[in-house]
């Protein structure tokens, strides 16, 4: 498998860390009620189908979000964590 | 007062290093200085530089700009322009990371073993972050017969290492072909 980095181009699934599905960009605010925390650190969608997951490139250092299709296994792209929040 | 001379990275290793067509040899250490722009500085500092180098891209000049990273560079050799600190984090990386230089017609077929990048792809000169295993690896491809590999100085002989294993294979290869 290869993913895009944008800022090295494509490369090899072994130079990625997967972190897990990009949810864990949306942090809740601090007095947000249990409900939100939980959500947050617990429950995930699990799609069979278009997921948007975070990784991280370590040769170079770059987080990113990359849409992939757990179904057919095709990568349909990446952003820069700068630009996906 | 007690003079101690200085020793390279690979002091203690067998350099250079000789199977069938690479040479494996160590680079002298020049000034390294790591350039990250501070946030929003990136055109003020271009400007003070010549240029910053984009992703993969090495600038010659005065000194030697390389790409090293995401937003960061190094600066190869002596002569940075006064005031760079206004607008970026400077770095003196010179005792940090340890340079080779692989030299020879099987040099790509080498890295081949170990490097998970389409050499053949990379214009020269160009820089390139990847993995050597488990050592994160600064390549900078020269042409397609050289390449010069750095890594953390702490890894030096781990490099080495990998280097003189995969230099073997491609020898033993070339002799049986």
């Amino acid at each position: 498998m290869h993913l895009p980095c944008p800022c090295c181009g494509w490369r090899d699934l072994r130079e990625f860390t997967c972190i897990g599905a990009a949810d864990h960009l949306h942090r809740p605010v601090p007095d947000a009620p249990p409900e939100a925390w939980h959500d947050y650190l617990h429950n995930r969608a699990n799609p069979a189908g278009e997921g948007r997951d975070l990784w991280y490139h370590d040769p170079c250092g770059t987080w990113l979000v990359a849409s992939r299709n757990t179904l057919t296994h095709a990568v349909h792209g990446s952003t820069g964590l700068e630009d996906a929040r | 007062m007690i003079e101690l001379s200085p020793t390279g990275a690979f002091g203690v290793l067998r350099l250079p290093l000789e199977q069938g067509e690479t040479r494996l040899s160590a680079i002298a250490p020049p000034r390294i200085t790591a350039i990250a722009p501070y946030p929003g500085q990136m055109n003020a500092l271009s400007r003070r530089l010549g240029a910053f180098p984009a992703p993969g891209e090495v600038h010659d000049g005065q000194l030697r700009l390389v790409w090293s990273g995401r937003e960061m560079a190094f600066a190869f050799g002596e002569g940075l322009p006064e005031g760079l600190e206004d607008f970026a984090a400077l770095c003196d990386q010179s005792d940090a990371w340890a340079g080779l230089a692989l030299v020879g017609q099987d040099a790509q077929a080498v890295l081949a073993r170990l490097v998970a990048l389409d050499l053949r792809a990379l214009a020269a000169p160009s820089s390139a972050r990847a993995l050597m295993g488990h050592l994160p690896l600064l390549l900078i491809k020269e042409s397609d017969t050289r390449f010069d590999l750095w890594t953390f100085r702490s890894m030096a002989d781990s490099l080495v290492h990998e280097m003189e294993a995969a230099m073997r294979g491609v020898a033993a290869r070339r002799a049986i072909s």
